[in-house]
């Protein structure tokens, strides 16, 4: 059985050495956000993870049964189904459904199968004006209801007010469309409620979808997700940010349905046993190769204040005067949410969403993919198309500097994924507080998928 | 790429220089010694045998720049 999870005073609990990420926000040159001073650190256990989550078909197997087809999951953006008709096909684990803008203008989901013989009704995303089967013409409306059956006289055991759709439970948050796959899933408010409380001052709906990148990883895809959990594997992994990021010393936070990593910006790492001058930290953060100049900065301003500023003149054209509401941590420190199981998106002006699932029913493949979050002024721009990367395309390819950080992550995942195949040991340990993100993640799948 | 800008950055911890050389290997200097690796981290030549490969796979991935993308994205331009 999962151990109890404890409540950990943040004022007298193990941690980094070094600033916290409290001691930060005294110094910034803004007013601070509430949502920035909560501190929620918890104390999740210490056993270990067995390594067969990652590593059995028979665990891949439960988690469809009793988390896939159970759970609240975002499928798209509402602007990428603007108009009736517009609908999307969202897999996960094998199992299809359509979600799609109705007539009326409500979002609608269902399984992705024709009633009459199974065949899937919609293989691509699209823009349609009814949902015809592409095997014998079996047709519905976009609201579900059955309005054709070709040859019908040899279907008088077909009624057609028992014949429509099954209705997917669906629901919206922050311009995202979530879906249950189980019908008589719990409410979506109790699931959200926690991230909604977070994002209440940053309202993603008012972004729109500047890019969205997905691409196969060759890992589980809670491999390819912890990943992004946590930032004590900066020292390793992005040795090259570790001049201009608090790794260790970031704040993680823990609360029932969702969880945080706070990980500052333009602050050496406790890591590092040599002073840094602020332009060091700068020239980390901008990649400003060996040799080449640094900017410099202005008298009497740090590095944090001065990127800070930096980022609310370049995003003041498309967000306006609310960029002069955000704190100097909003501008540029990394605000990484996940809600459970397997959506991330970023708070503030950081842009990043991730969301992780598994490749059909491949347990060894993960679907990895990273949607860009903008402030826009005037009309909505329109959303991004989805673009796959190829086996052997880098994320920089797609997401420039931001990808070359992802492909230092890439590059661990299926070495993780082998190391778990050949290692002796029954499980994997983490860190008490720096994972604990990771930790609650496999505390909340125990409980979905082995009834902890 | 010019000689000039030619990527390069010192390792935090042992301070060794890692630098992208035009034909895509890197060259490290740690000290007195040096070596070539490859884009993964394998040696290719020269004393120094070790190199840490996120390193190398940082400084190696120069991505297109930001106009070049084939996504409608540019993160970069706010780097």
């Amino acid at each position: 059985m999962a151990e109890a999870i404890k409540d950990l005073d943040p004022d007298n609990m193990v941690r980094s050495p070094g600033i916290t990420y409290q001691e930060l926000l005294d110094t910034d040159t803004h007013q601070v956000p509430e949502v920035l001073r909560l501190q929620s650190p918890k104390f999740l256990g210490d056993a270990d993870v067995s390594i067969e989550r990652y590593t059995t078909k028979e665990w891949h197997d439960k988690e469809v049964e009793r988390l896939w087809k159970r759970v609240w999951q975002m499928a798209c953006r509402e602007e990428d189904i603007p108009e009736a008709g517009d609908h999307i096909r969202y897999d996960i684990a094998g199992i299809s459904f359509i979600v799609l803008r109705t007539e009326g203008g409500t979002i609608k989901c269902y399984p992705n199968a024709c009633l009459h013989r199974g065949r899937m009704l919609k293989e691509f995303d699209g823009r349609a004006s009814e949902l015809r089967c592409a095997f014998h013409g079996f047709c519905w409306s976009l609201d579900g209801d059955l309005v054709d059956v070709p040859a019908n006289w040899d279907f008088p055991h077909v009624n057609a007010s028992e014949f429509g759709l099954p209705e997917i439970p669906t629901a919206t948050w922050g311009g995202f469309v979530f879906i249950n796959p189980d019908q008589n899933c719990d409410p979506f408010d109790d699931f959200i409620k926690d991230l909604a409380s977070q994002f209440e001052r940053w309202d993603l709906s008012k972004m729109y979808k500047q890019a969205h990148v997905a691409k196969i990883m060759p890992a589980n895809w809670k491999i390819a997700q912890e990943a992004f959990c946590e930032a004590y594997h900066v020292n390793a992994t992005h040795p090259q940010i570790l001049r201009s990021l608090g790794c260790v010393n970031s704040q993680v936070d823990v609360w029932e349905n969702c969880a945080r990593v706070i990980t500052p910006s333009l602050t050496a790492s406790p890591l590092l046993d040599y002073e840094l001058t602020e332009q060091d930290m700068v020239r980390a953060m901008m990649d400003i190769p060996e040799g080449a100049p640094a900017p410099d900065l202005p008298e009497g301003m740090n590095a944090r204040a001065w990127m800070a500023a930096g980022s609310r003149e370049g995003n003041r054209a498309d967000a306006g005067d609310l960029v002069d509401e955000y704190c100097d941590a909003e501008m540029v420190d990394n605000l990484d949410y996940t809600l459970f199981p397997n959506f991330h998106p970023w708070g503030a002006f950081n842009k990043i969403c991730y969301r992780f699932r598994p490749n059909g029913n491949d347990h060894r493949s993960a679907i990895m993919e990273c949607i860009m979050m903008a402030p826009f002024s005037g009309e909505r721009p329109p959303p991004a198309e989805i673009r796959w990367l190829e086996e052997d395309e880098p994320w920089s390819a797609a997401l420039g500097f931001l990808g070359r950080v992802f492909d230092q992550d890439a590059f661990n995942m299926p070495k993780v994924q082998q190391g778990l195949e050949s290692t002796y040991k029954p499980g994997v340990t983490l860190a008490n507080y720096q994972e604990s993100k990771v930790r609650w993640l496999h505390h909340r799948l125990g409980e979905w998928v082995e009834g902890e | 790429m010019s000689e000039e800008l030619k990527p390069a950055i010192k390792h935090p911890f042992t301070r060794a220089l890692y630098e992208l050389q035009s034909d895509g290997t890197v060259r490290v200097v740690d000290g007195d010694n040096e070596g070539l690796f490859k884009r993964d981290g394998r040696w290719i030549s020269g004393e120094l045998r070790e190199a840490d490969p996120q390193l190398c796979v940082w400084i190696s991935n120069q991505p297109p720049p930001p106009e070049e993308l084939e996504s409608a994205w540019a993160l970069s331009k706010e780097q």
